[in-house]
């Protein structure tokens, strides 16, 4: 029921399915509070989306023959110096390869390919640049008297402040999300996540407010990901990551399917993201997001939402790996 | 013998930290030199505000052996690929030798910067210093990280979840992907609602 004034859009960009989701404030607390967004309102955010993601395909597209990354792979690296954006996604390529210690790398084909940084980034900025706001900004609905500066205008008034447009915003890439909520809300977004060997059911859910998931799996488009004999005793088949960031999320996601389950573990503990992991015999192994979160919203996380009261209910052993060190 | 080799360790990782400094110093210096290169905002007048750093040399003949430590090699750019790309390519022989050194790329695993090398008027090496952070926190998520497990079909009607995360998919495969049902189901239940509150 909470759910049912969801504005709901897919566009297809970069030949991946985007969906951008945004959750107005219930009826009742419209008529007291902030006006919601209209919806000719969400589709500009829509296409101001559309365009954004438009733009990095046309920097970073690997199939798109004038696209900068192409030009790169034939040696004209003029990119670089420019486009801010090009560079941007080259230094984070660098820093992700020494972060996971080489298990992601830009250069694993021999071909430069950031498609593994740039979805991610570009996910984080449409989501930074035209999501957040939604949820950050307050209204003004409230002020007539100050509707000079009705782009700019976030009043001040701090029994206002909470008052976002909308409750909860959610932007999904091709199954790697980015999503959050207004401050003055307790919304959940409840997120599968796919069955690899059955894409109609689900593994398991998270019931989260501000974050991101990320999937990496050999099931569909492959991530260009080397495999090698020592490798397959320590091969999963698909592994997911949740964090506060996308960018970082689809790093780590790629990094932990490359580099097998042991390296995975250890990753996901020493970097503090929670991880779940599915192996080629259909065990399932979790790691608990170690939690050095500064903005907590009081009240929440205590109990399991309603709706699914019935863990492992799978067929899926399952794996805890707790934080704590033996 | 073991602690031998470690004194040997401790002393190239002083040198190295020295080197490293120095490099630092040395690019810091050339930084204000060269100013920023200011990327996407010269596209259109590419070559006239890149004269600014450029002291002119459109040699397209040294094709540039690169020796790069991060594999972005220029070879034989093939300029002119193709007709239709926006002017702004071909000017990429037209920078001053020298060492450029990006604007300071800041993440919260760290920072990283990319430097530049230019002879020949072409770009021959490319390296990226990073900087990570060994302490980066991972940012808020609130509510319940540890995950229920279920595997049962997921029927979207109940609209119980509302995204799902798989690995990456195609748009041409998105049509009738669990998502997709689920958008469908959301949406058709809630069009007019949506557009009502406007």
């Amino acid at each position: 029921m909470m759910t049912t004034s969801l504005f709901i859009r897919a566009i297809g960009v970069m030949n991946i399915p985007f969906t951008i989701m945004i959750k107005p404030w219930d009826a009742g607390f419209t008529n007291n509070h902030a006006k919601n967004l209209s919806s000719t309102d969400c589709e500009t955010v829509v296409s101001n989306i559309r365009d954004f993601l438009g733009e990095v395909d046309m920097k970073f597209s690997t199939f798109k023959s004038e696209s900068l990354v192409s030009r790169a792979r034939l040696g004209n690296w003029a990119p670089l110096l420019e486009d801010s954006e090009f560079m941007e996604i080259y230094a984070r390529s660098a820093l992700a390869k020494r972060i996971t210690h080489g298990s992601f790398d830009a250069f694993t084909t021999g071909l430069y390919d950031p498609t593994g940084v740039a979805k991610g980034w570009a996910i984080e900025q449409a989501f930074q640049r035209f999501l957040k706001p939604l949820i950050t900004n307050t209204t003004t609905a409230q002020n007539p008297h100050n509707h000079e500066d009705t782009s700019e205008v976030y009043s001040k008034n701090p029994s206002e402040r909470t008052r976002s447009l909308v409750e909860a915003v959610a932007l999904n890439g091709g199954g790697d999300m980015q999503f959050g909520i207004s401050q003055a809300s307790q919304f959940e977004w409840n997120i599968g996540i796919e069955n690899p060997a059955e894409p109609n059911t689900i593994l398991a859910q998270y019931h989260l407010q501000n974050g991101a998931v990320a999937t990496s799996g050999f099931s569909k488009r492959g991530h260009h990901i080397v495999t090698t004999e020592a490798f397959n005793k320590e091969a999963l088949t698909q592994v997911t990551v949740v964090t506060g960031s996308i960018t970082d999320a689809d790093m780590w996601a790629t990094a932990c399917l490359a580099a097998g389950e042991s390296a995975a573990v250890g990753m996901a503990q020493s970097n503090g993201f929670g991880m779940l992991a599915l192996r080629p015999d259909s065990r399932l192994i979790e790691i608990q997001q170690i939690h050095q979160t500064w903005d907590i919203t009081p009240g929440t996380a205590q109990s399991l939402p309603p709706g699914n009261p019935s863990p492992c209910k799978s067929s899926h052993a399952r794996t805890s790996v707790t934080t704590t060190q033996e | 013998m073991r602690h031998r080799r470690t004194n040997a360790h401790v002393a190239r990782r002083k040198i190295l930290g020295i080197v490293f400094s120095i490099l630092i110093a040395v690019s810091a210096a050339i930084d204000f030199l060269v100013l920023f290169f200011k990327p996407t905002a010269e596209t259109p007048l590419a070559t006239s505000s890149a004269s600014a750093t450029a002291a002119e040399s459109s040699s397209r003949s040294g094709s540039g052996t690169a020796t790069s430590s991060d594999s972005a090699s220029s070879s034989s750019s093939s300029t002119s690929s193709s007709s239709s790309s926006s002017s702004s390519s071909t000017s990429s022989s037209k920078y001053a030798d020298g060492t450029y050194t990006g604007a300071l790329v800041q993440t919260n695993r760290g920072d990283v910067q990319v430097r530049i090398t230019v002879s020949g008027g072409k770009i021959t090496n490319v390296t990226a210093i990073t900087y990570p952070n060994e302490t980066s926190q991972s940012q808020t998520i609130s509510a319940q990280v540890i995950p229920t497990f279920q595997s049962e079909a997921v029927k979207s009607q109940n609209a119980d979840i509302q995204l799902v995360s798989g690995a990456t998919e195609t748009y041409t495969g998105f049509k009738g992907s669990l998502q997709d049902a689920i958008n469908q189901t959301m949406s058709g239940s809630s069009t007019s609602s949506t557009q009502g509150q406007s």
